[in-house]
């Protein structure tokens, strides 16, 4: 086995006796190390279950059970190693599959390897009372938890202000609208986004609870904005002590009180400490020493507070040697606002805390009701299991304790999961034989906009904080080997990124260190440059020119790509797509795009959508005219203008009246009147198939576009398909909501293509051969959500996540909020850390070759890049620079190849397989029975039924009953007790008030027939042959079954009686004989089918079967006269 | 080796008149059935004795009844109201909801417990919850005999006993058939049956079978793909209903097979053309019957009210309102012009104002929305059956429901037979309407609902428990996944950890072996089998069934790139072929395709303005009156709180101009001015809190918006410029070249002695910007007004001809108290002067345009692409203009 730089701690990290946090950075085989250890594990533990994996995506929890499972079966058939480092884990798969049997680890739910989300739903479906969650409940959608959010935010505030004025709530509700110069929709929407929030709001919202205390609100923000500035101040001061200045400090003072400056009466005596009342002393210094940029002073003389002569003094030259860091101290300092400035809008966010709470209460219900969760909501239920529960408890809903915990992309563990982590270890000791295995790459934080914290991973190092007890403590490692990427860019990325852009890690922004890796992999042929796209020529979009490069550089790699390589086109951005996939079109080049353009941006499925939209919605006249210019309706504009000019009211009537004008109109009429026909009854997604089919939409759509926009329009569809409510107005209403964040599918044609383009969040944990990062001069601070929030939230440097809050200036006004304006500063700083990691993530996915590309302006000979961007940092790292010959130079570049402007000619692409021509459809027949059954009986009964349902509601159940008790009179029982004729009624559906006599009424009435002469006769013993509800069965006809089970059949030596009894009686007003008459008329076909049935089974003559009705009611039967 | 074919003839060969087959499931019986019927005739019977085959249920449900005993099995509405009645008393451990799911739930446990032998209330592992479970167990159990009930899962029990005590009289012999791994339950029936008849066991075969394909697609879609090939293939080579599909998700698969073999198979006519039969029902509660049974319902209740009502008036299944649909979609314009929350009351004042001639339409054959619902609206508590009379009265008095098809009418009959369990159950129990409404949706979403086609004859599809002992030719297994197939455990929340080690399905072991088996049985039902799974579901990488490891062949199916036979049966695709391979431009006629239509002799300055903004869109809005439906929405629409501010800005400056041209501004009479003229315009909607809040930003507590305006206005008038005209409306505008006349009104006109004239427009939102209106020539409204001064349109008493003045022109912005502008471009009168001719050139070259009838689908063709790109967004008329695609920035 080769050795590797880190083999010891590798080895260390699969000791599945202790527990381990480990720092492992993309490409250093962090997932052999996870599976080495859960084998390991399973190789060891009484059952399974005593291991639980968390990842954060199912995804990553699929990849790894897998891998698992694979090892477990190559183990098993005795598999060998494919490459040295593979043999320890086969080993240990060996060793499970001994220990364990094959049911645990072959069950779904065996290995218990799942997201976060995944094990709260686990337990809290075990356990929902103890989670105060309705049982059965499911976790939202997405898109339906955004639809849930809104309605409840919209209904939130409707409710309140339909309270009295003078109602704290409906106060709050009201300022609130003022406060957004009484924008309705941009509070709903606030609310909604604080809905999804509530969980960092949490501490705020628990606080205030139903009985909100202003003075407490303002006691808590007071408190923890001192903390904040406390920091501040405390980082400054130190800094400034440890200058020239600082150190001589009351000489300096003592000098220009000497030469009369005015600055020694501004300047404090002393240094005053970093106390947050001295915040003001220390603004005056900063402000007396540096300029409005943050600049030494140079500018010493009287106007500015010194003396004439000043800066000849030492003092003076200390000013300008004051180092960058503390300038950069001092500079913090002056924007810092003062304690009463920082919590100035309290009222405001008094108003908010109340009206949130109040969504809140709704939202709450609003799930519970429809047995729903978000995943807010299903954090906090599995926490609250925690809370509330004996470990004893615990134990019941996962069935065995759990004794070792892993966790992958430790990096992006969000705050309720650390609470999480910190209750399931609750009460774990060192060396208990319990462990914990964490694992990430803070460097590849990048899901902050899914509450990830990096600050967790680094705050973990010191150990587990557990409530109650000391911190579990971890042992922590780095690994750094490298078995993904080519040296060269492995060398490149540490110095990038070691020395520039994650060179100083601010806690603050939560940046974090750099380690560097080191390459593993042989050295091969590969690219590495930096193509620039200059702004100068105003007439071109240098975009434009960007993305056609694009398309013909993965032109000529494709050239190179051997089989099963594949190239990655990664976005920083996803509205950055556009502009790529086009120049990759135009270059001919096939790419598979897994979430494309927005489905609303493509004309086809625009089109289609005036369909349903017309279809569901008559008066929806702009739908209906839009039909007519459809592609597969094809009016010109001078027909259309006739349309619409024509008297009829509505657009569904002028396209009526058009039929007889227009032979398109007539088509569409056709196909949209058979859609409307059955709407509402058939699923709308069918119904506006049939109509897009019947105009030939699908070849319209293909012939102007391709096979794309087809499955474009297919995407349509299913997703009407998927809404659909069961009513039309409200399928489209919640298909138009899907559609905001719908986007078109990857092209069937270009399937097998092995270029592919994504999102760098999407390419995580992804590699590529060739990787092509453009747009690097994206500016991770320009757009996105939370740009200008109404209000920010940020956590207290250093604290357990308390927040501080500072709402948004009013809209109303322009009063800035120094607090909002220092929050903001944070939130800025922290999203360009992330963005440095997202650059990290994207560079880091290449294996073979990196190209990167961008748009700088270039100025006089001057390359302008955008501030705080990756080709920004990219730029201060290698000194970019354009030189004479119109050339990219750097100073201090070893690696990258440049390019200004570079032009590439297309290679021509060798057609990817195209169809050819479409098959003939094969036949299918649908499938006739082999023979058709019919029962003398059904279609009678019917008719019977209704006619008496109207006199007696009970005639079923009665003639039911009835016929169950002759059945068991037949069978030589005695009548059963009243009492079980009573169940019998009940269980027929008879109301308990009304069975009771209904059982009287029937048992006599077989005593009445049971005193009748025929009846009598027909159920004494001793009859040579006689049956009870016979069943039969014969073929009347080819291919018929006839079946029929008679009521009795009595063999009385020369005729067979065979009798149907019925319970039926005279409707009301109806005498005796004229009901007889219509029951034989009735019943003759049934009767007549019985005598051949017996006939035919017994083999008799059918003239010795004699047909009998027997009509309980009368106590009378009457024999059927075939003849007749 | 036994193959289930053989099988099922050895159960029928060993049967005889007088024996009787017992099956675990129906369709078993039913197969059995048939297959005895086919002999019969193929052996050319006329008659014959039926074959006595029954499930075991339906055979212990018989029993019973010929038992005769005093106490009925207690039916599931009975149970869930025992429950109710009972948690109620004995809240849970936790503050939840009380609903009929947790009832159902614990109903549920029951059963389970009873079919395990397991004693529900029996202390085994005390915890809060099992406690509270005992307990309630408890409580239920002698509620059930207080009423003479027993719980249905104890049949089995009963039948038992009934055997052993020698009450009930067995067939002479009995045959066991597909009763692998019973409950314990069964068990013991089993054993007392043998003891008292000669029982024959018929386990199911189980067999390696030699014919086994098993294949491997990337996904879910493909492998759906894949199969529709597959069936197609088979089909060429068997009767369509000796193959069958078995799915052990099949509600995962159901939506995606139901579509595919709809496509291809078409949909079942039964009973003469059996194409597919799928066995699995929907909820009876998504039936479109259904939902619309309960649409007027949810009217007394929901969030959505425009959508419920519109849904209910265009309902196809109201024969009252269906014939009216389309006059009656006209409310919705109306209800999207009030806020969402609006009601029904607000809604037909409305209507019955705007549109008197919908009034019939409204109350066909007397009756309203608003009286229908009524006798619901009380908060009264009434017996469940009065409630069921009450909705059953509501449906027939709109003749509720109106059936087209098979479906319908199943649908109809199975919503009676809902009501008339519940009035069964529940007829006496008294409730208020929330709850019997939570009753009738639980009710409805655990009937299930089916349009059965036939098991004999076209392909099957089934999941794994109906597939028990069934034989066919071919068989299909999907999604045969490590996660389907051993299924995972279950849940069961009411169970402690040792009874649930003793509940089959409640532990891996079982789960596993039941699998295990289920999968041989499989194996062994017919004599070629193909096996598929995706290799990832929803990007999760998936392992097959650990029952078959063997290797799996990988596929993958593109039906673009190599069409196939099978999928050539869809119409799209062969649509979409023909498109493809015989590429054609059909684009619409190219933009400047002239129309022939006549501009109207007056036109008003603000329909000009569209004109500017886009010629189509003029042509279409302007000309032709096409406009989108206006999107519902909360809080006040922009146009009526513009028009308000105007009313107000306008009736202040009336107020007070007397006192402003003398002295000038000041703020005692400004505060009473603008609030009488607040409350004037306000009157109609002051009771509205959306407007109360309106007037707030308007008047303010502190500043307000009005104030912020008055203190630019009194910088205005040091400057020396007088209030002189507001709202001066003009007509008949010419300007040579330019067809129509101009009609418009201009917001204000202002007064300096020596500036001369200055017209306002008043904006409620952004202000265009001087680009706008002087190089993008976009904005046409202060020019027309200037021209309407200089052709001396608009006269005021007491002033000279006002074109002998200088003039000029500009916008008040009265956006927020931050964004309040008296903007007015540009001062110098000369400019304005020459700009005018420029102006005019712009709109008689348009005019020129729209004369011949070219209306251009082309935004400010002089601004920037994105301005332009942004009115497109905005703008409804995409589909009808046809101009590019749209980008990114619509989302
Ligand atoms: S979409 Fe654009 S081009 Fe078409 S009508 Fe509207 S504004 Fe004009």
């Amino acid at each position: 086995m080769h050795s590797l730089p880190d083999e010891k701690i590798r080895n260390r990290a699969l000791d599945i006796s202790r527990s381990f946090h480990l720092e492992a950075p993309a490409g250093s085989g962090k997932t052999w190390l996870l599976t080495g250890r859960f084998l390991g594990l399973l190789g060891e533990v009484d059952h399974p279950h005593e291991i639980l994996a968390l990842t954060f995506t199912n995804k990553a929890a699929g990849e790894m059970r897998e891998r698992i499972r694979e090892l477990l079966d190559r183990a098993a058939a005795g598999d060998t190693p494919r490459y040295p480092q593979e043999e320890p884990l086969l080993q240990a798969a060996a060793r499970a599959s001994q220990r364990q049997p094959v049911h645990r680890l072959a069950a779904p739910d065996g290995l218990r390897i799942m997201t976060f989300h995944g094990f709260c739903l686990h337990l809290v479906q075990r356990a929902p009372l103890e989670a105060s969650v309705t049982p059965g409940s499911r976790v939202m959608p997405d898109e339906e938890q955004q639809q849930l959010r809104t309605q409840v935010a919209a209904a939130t505030i409707h409710g309140l202000l339909q309270r009295p004025r003078n109602d704290l709530l409906r106060q709050a509700v009201e300022n609130r609208l003022l406060r957004l110069n009484n924008n309705w929709l941009a509070l709903r929407d606030q609310l909604a986004d604080l809905i999804e929030r509530r969980d960092l709001l949490q501490d705020l919202l628990t606080l205030m609870g139903s009985h909100p205390d202003r003075q407490q609100l303002k006691v808590i923000l007071t408190e923890r904005l001192e903390r904040l500035l406390q920091l501040r101040l405390a980082g400054c001061s130190l800094d400034f002590e440890s200058t020239f200045l600082g150190k001589n400090w009351p000489d300096f003072i003592a000098h220009l009180h000497n030469n009369g400056a005015e600055a020694g009466n501004r300047l404090p005596g002393t240094l005053p400490p970093a106390e947050v009342k001295q915040l003001e002393k220390w603004q005056e210094i900063a402000s007396i020493l540096t300029t409005a940029e943050g600049k030494p002073r140079k500018q010493v003389g009287p106007a500015t507070g010194f003396y004439s002569g000043f800066s000849k003094s030492k003092w003076a030259e200390a000013i300008l040697k004051l180092p960058a860091e503390t300038l950069h101290h001092l500079q913090d300092l002056k924007t810092l606002p003062s304690v009463s400035a920082g919590t100035a809008d309290l009222d405001a966010l008094y108003d908010l805390v109340l009206v949130v709470g109040e969504a809140l209460n709704l939202y709450r219900s609003a799930c519970r009701q429809r047995h729903l969760l978000d995943y807010v909501e299903l954090e906090q239920a599995a926490l609250r299991l925690f809370d509330q529960e004996t470990p004893t408890d615990l134990q019941l809903f996962l069935d065995r304790k759990i004794q070792h915990l892993l966790v992958d992309e430790f990096q992006d563990t969000s705050r309720s999961q650390w609470l999480l982590l910190q209750h399931l270890c609750s009460g774990w000791l060192p060396d208990s034989g319990r462990t914990l295995f964490v694992v990430g790459d803070p460097k590849q934080s990048i899901y902050a906009f899914r509450k990830a914290e990096v600050s967790l991973f680094l705050e973990a190092k010191k150990g587990l904080p557990i409530p109650g007890q000391d911190r579990f403590s971890l042992r922590c490692l780095q690994i750094g080997a490298n078995f993904r990427s080519n040296p060269r860019l492995v060398d490149w990325n540490n110095e990038l990124f070691g020395q520039t852009i994650m060179n100083r890690a601010d806690h603050e922004a939560d940046e974090v260190p750099y380690v560097n890796a080191t390459a593993l992999v042989e050295p091969i042929p590969d690219q590495l440059s930096l193509n620039l796209f200059s702004s100068e020529d105003q007439g071109v979009d240098p975009r434009e020119i960007e993305a056609e490069w694009l398309g013909k550089a993965v032109q000529q790699e494709l050239k190179q790509l051997t089989e099963g390589e594949k190239i990655g086109i990664l976005l920083f951005a996803r509205t950055h797509l556009s502009h790529y996939l086009h120049g990759l079109q135009r270059a001919g080049v096939a790419v598979q795009v897994q979430e494309g353009t927005p489905l609303l941006a493509h004309r086809e499925v625009l089109h289609l959508r005036q369909i349903a939209h017309a279809l569901v919605r008559p008066q929806d006249d702009l739908a209906w005219a839009a039909l007519l210019r459809a592609p597969w309706c094809q009016l010109t504009l001078e027909q259309f203008v006739q349309v619409a000019r024509r008297p009829e009211l509505s657009w569904l009537e002028k396209i009526r009246a058009a039929k007889a004008d227009f032979p398109v109109a007539a088509e569409l009429w056709k196909a949209t009147t058979r859609a409307r026909q059955r709407l509402g009854r058939d699923e709308l997604a069918t119904l506006v198939e049939n109509v897009w089919l019947e105009l030939g939409g699908p070849k319209i759509v293909a012939g102007n576009g391709s096979s794309a926009s087809v499955a474009n329009c297919r995407n349509f569809l299913d997703l009407l398909a998927r809404v659909e409510q069961g009513t039309p107005e409200e399928t489209l209403v919640k298909a138009e909501l899907l559609l905001q964040n719908a986007y078109s599918p990857p092209d069937p044609a270009a399937a097998p293509s092995p270029v592919e383009l994504m999102t760098v969040h999407r390419a995580k944990g992804l590699e590529f051969d060739v990787v092509f990062i453009p747009f690097l001069d994206w500016y991770p601070l320009s757009g996105g959500r939370g740009f200008h929030p109404p209000y920010l939230l940020e956590r207290l440097p250093g604290s357990d996540g308390e927040l501080l809050i500072a709402m948004a200036p009013d809209r109303r006004r322009d009063k800035s909020d120094s607090l909002y304006q220092l929050l903001r500063k944070i939130g800025e700083k922290k999203k360009l850390a992330e963005a440095k990691r997202i650059f990290y993530v994207a560079a880091t996915r290449a294996r073979r070759s990196l190209y990167l590309s961008g748009i700088a302006r270039t100025k006089n000979g001057e390359i302008l890049y955008r501030k705080d961007s990756p080709l920004w940092w990219l730029g201060n790292h290698c000194g970019l620079k354009h030189s004479k010959n119109e050339e990219l130079i750097a100073e201090n570049n070893n690696f990258l190849d440049l390019y200004l402007n570079p032009v590439l000619t297309s290679v021509d692409q060798d057609e990817h397989d195209k169809a050819t021509d479409l098959p003939e459809p094969l036949p299918f027949d649908p499938e006739r029975l082999p023979y058709t059954t019919v029962a003398p009986s059904q279609l009678i009964e019917k008719v019977e039924q209704t006619k008496e349902q109207e006199d007696d509601p009970n005639a079923r159940a009665r003639g039911a009953v009835t016929h169950k008790l002759l059945e068991h009179l037949g069978k030589e029982n005695p009548l059963p007790q009243t009492a079980a004729v009573v169940a019998a009624l009940i269980s027929e559906g008879v109301l308990e008030t009304e069975a009771q006599e209904l059982a009287e009424e029937i048992l006599q009435e077989i005593q009445d027939c049971l005193q009748e002469e025929f009846f009598g006769w027909l159920l004494s013993k001793g009859h040579p042959q006689a049956y009870c509800e016979w069943s039969l069965e014969d073929r009347p006809a080819e291919n018929q079954i006839r079946t029929g089970i008679v009521d009795r059949v009595v063999f009385d030596g020369d005729n067979w009686w065979v009798v149907d009894y019925k319970t039926s009686r005279p409707v009301t007003g109806e005498s005796d004989e004229d009901f007889l008459e219509r029951e034989v008329v009735l019943y003759r076909p049934q009767l007549l089918a019985y005598k051949e049935m017996v006939a035919n089974s017994l083999n008799v003559d059918i003239n010795s079967v004699r047909p009998v009705l027997y009509f309980t009611a009368l106590q009378r039967k009457l024999e059927l006269d075939s003849s007749s | 080796m036994l193959t289930t074919d053989q099988w099922q003839k050895n159960i029928i060969d060993s049967w005889r008149p007088g024996s009787l087959i017992l099956t675990s499931g129906g369709r078993l019986a039913r197969q059995l059935q048939h297959r005895y019927r086919l002999q019969q005739l193929k052996e050319g019977h006329t008659s014959w004795c039926p074959l006595e085959v029954r499930s075991l249920n339906s055979w212990l449900h018989q029993s019973w009844q010929e038992l005769w005993e005093s106490r009925a099995p207690a039916g599931s509405w009975m149970r869930l109201r025992l429950w109710y009645e009972i948690i109620s008393n004995n809240p849970p451990p936790a503050d939840l909801p009380l609903d009929f799911a947790l009832c159902q739930l614990l109903d549920q446990t029951y059963a389970v417990l009873v079919r395990h032998r397991l004693d529900p209330t029996e202390i085994r592992f005390p915890s809060p919850l099992i406690a509270w479970r005992q307990h309630i167990c408890r409580e239920f159990i002698s509620a059930l005999n207080d009423l003479k009930r027993y719980h249905p899962s104890e049949l089995p029990l009963k039948i038992a006993g009934a055997v052993n005590a020698g009450r009930l009289s067995l067939p002479d012999s009995l045959i066991l058939a597909a009763f692998e791994a019973p409950a314990p339950i069964e068990n013991d029936l089993f054993r007392t049956l043998s003891q008292k008849a000669r029982v024959n066991v018929f386990p199911l075969p189980q067999d390696k079978a030699t014919n086994v394909h098993a294949v491997n697609l990337p996904d879910q879609e493909q492998e759906i793909l894949y199969l529709g090939q597959a069936l197609l293939d088979s089909c060429q080579q068997f009767r369509p209903g000796a193959i069958a599909v078995v799915v052990p998700n099949l509600e995962v698969y159901a939506p995606l097979l139901r579509k595919t073999l709809n496509t291809l198979l078409g949909q079942s006519l039964t009973p003469q053309e059996e194409t597919y039969n799928i066995t699995l029902g929907n909820p009876l509660l998504e039936h479109p019957l259904v939902q619309a049974a309960l649409l007027p319902l949810r009217l007394l209740g929901e969030d959505e009210k425009r959508q419920v009502f519109i849904s209910l008036i265009l309902s196809p299944y109201y024969r009252t309102w269906a014939k009216n649909r389309n006059q009656l979609a006209r409310l919705d314009r109306h209800w999207r012009e009030l806020s969402p929350e609006a009601d029904l009351d607000s809604l037909y004042d409305r209507a019955h104002s705007r549109e008197p001639d919908l009034a019939p339409y409204l109350s066909p054959e007397g009756i309203e929305v608003r009286q229908l619902l009524a006798p619901f609206q009380q908060s009264r508590s009434l017996s469940g059956a009065r409630w069921t009379e009450l909705v059953q009265k509501l449906w027939d008095s709109v003749q509720f429901p109106l059936l087209a098809d098979e479906s319908d009418r199943i649908a109809s009959n199975h919503l009676q037979a809902v009501l008339a369990n519940l009035v069964a159950d529940l007829g006496s129990w008294s409730m208020d309407w929330r709850t019997f409404q939570a009753c009738l949706r639980q009710a409805l979403s655990a009937e299930i609902f089916q349009v059965g086609a036939s098991e004999q004859a076209g392909v099957q599809i089934m999941g794994l428990i109906e597939s028990r002992g069934l034989a066919f030719q071919r068989l299909f297994l999907l999604g045969m996944t490590s996660t389907a197939l051993p299924q995972p455990v279950r849940p069961l929340p009411f169970l402690d950890i040792e009874e649930r080690r003793q509940i089959l399905g409640a532990t891996l072991k079982s789960q596993y072996e039941f699998g295990h088996t289920a999968f041989q049985h499989l194996l062994a039902a017919a004599p070629e089998i193909i096996l598929t799974k995706p290799e990832k579901v929803d990007g999760e990488p998936v392992s097959p069934t650990p029952f078959w490891p063997s290797p799996w062949e990988s596929k993958t199916v593109n039906i673009w790139i190599k069409p196939d036979a099978a999928w050539a049966r869809a119409a799209w695709l062969r649509s979409a072929w023909r498109g493809l391979t015989q590429p054609h431009s059909q684009e619409i006629e190219e933009k400047s395709s002239a129309v022939s239509i006549q501009l109207p002799k007056s036109l008003s300055v603000s329909s000009l303005a569209v004109a500017f903004h886009c010629p189509f869109r003029f042509l279409i809005e302007e000309l032709l009156g096409l406009k989108p439906l206006s999107e519902p929405m909360g809080g006040l629409r922009p146009e009526n709180r513009g028009q308000s501010l105007h009313q107000v800005l306008a009736c202040i400056t009336r107020r007070l101009r007397p006192q402003y041209q003398e002295g000038g501004l000041d703020w005692q009479q400004f505060f009473p001015a603008a609030q009488k003229c607040v409350d004037k315009v306000h009157t109609r909607v002051a009771a509205l809190p959306s407007w109360q809040v309106e007037r707030r930003r308007l008047l303010g507590d502190k500043l307000g918006l009005l104030r912020m305006w008055f203190q630019e206005e009194i910088n205005h008038h040091q400057d020396g410029w007088r209030w002189l005209v507001e709202e001066v409306p003009f007509k008949g505008l010419h300007v040579e070249g330019w067809p129509t006349a101009l009609s418009g009104r201009i917001d204000r006109i202002d007064f300096h002695p020596e500036a001369g004239l200055l017209c306002w427009d008043y904006k409620s939102g952004s202000s265009p910007n001087s680009a706008d209106v002087f190089k993008y020539l976009s904005e046409p409204q202060l020019p027309a007004y200037l021209l309407a001064l200089l052709q001396g349109l608009v006269e005021i008493p007491a002033y000279p001809p006002l074109q002998k003045y200088h003039f000029q022109a500009g916008y008040i912005t009265l956006k927020s108290e931050k964004d309040i502008k008296l903007d007015r471009l540009q001062a110098d009168a000369e400019r304005w002067q020459h700009f005018l001719e420029t102006w005019k050139e712009r709109l008689v070259e348009l005019g020129q345009l729209l004369q011949q009838g070219y209306f251009d689908a082309d935004p400010i063709p002089t601004a920037p692409e994105r301005k332009r790109e942004q009115l497109c967004n905005y703008c409804g008329l995409l589909t009808i203009c046809n101009r590019g695609e749209l980008t990114e920035t619509t989302k």
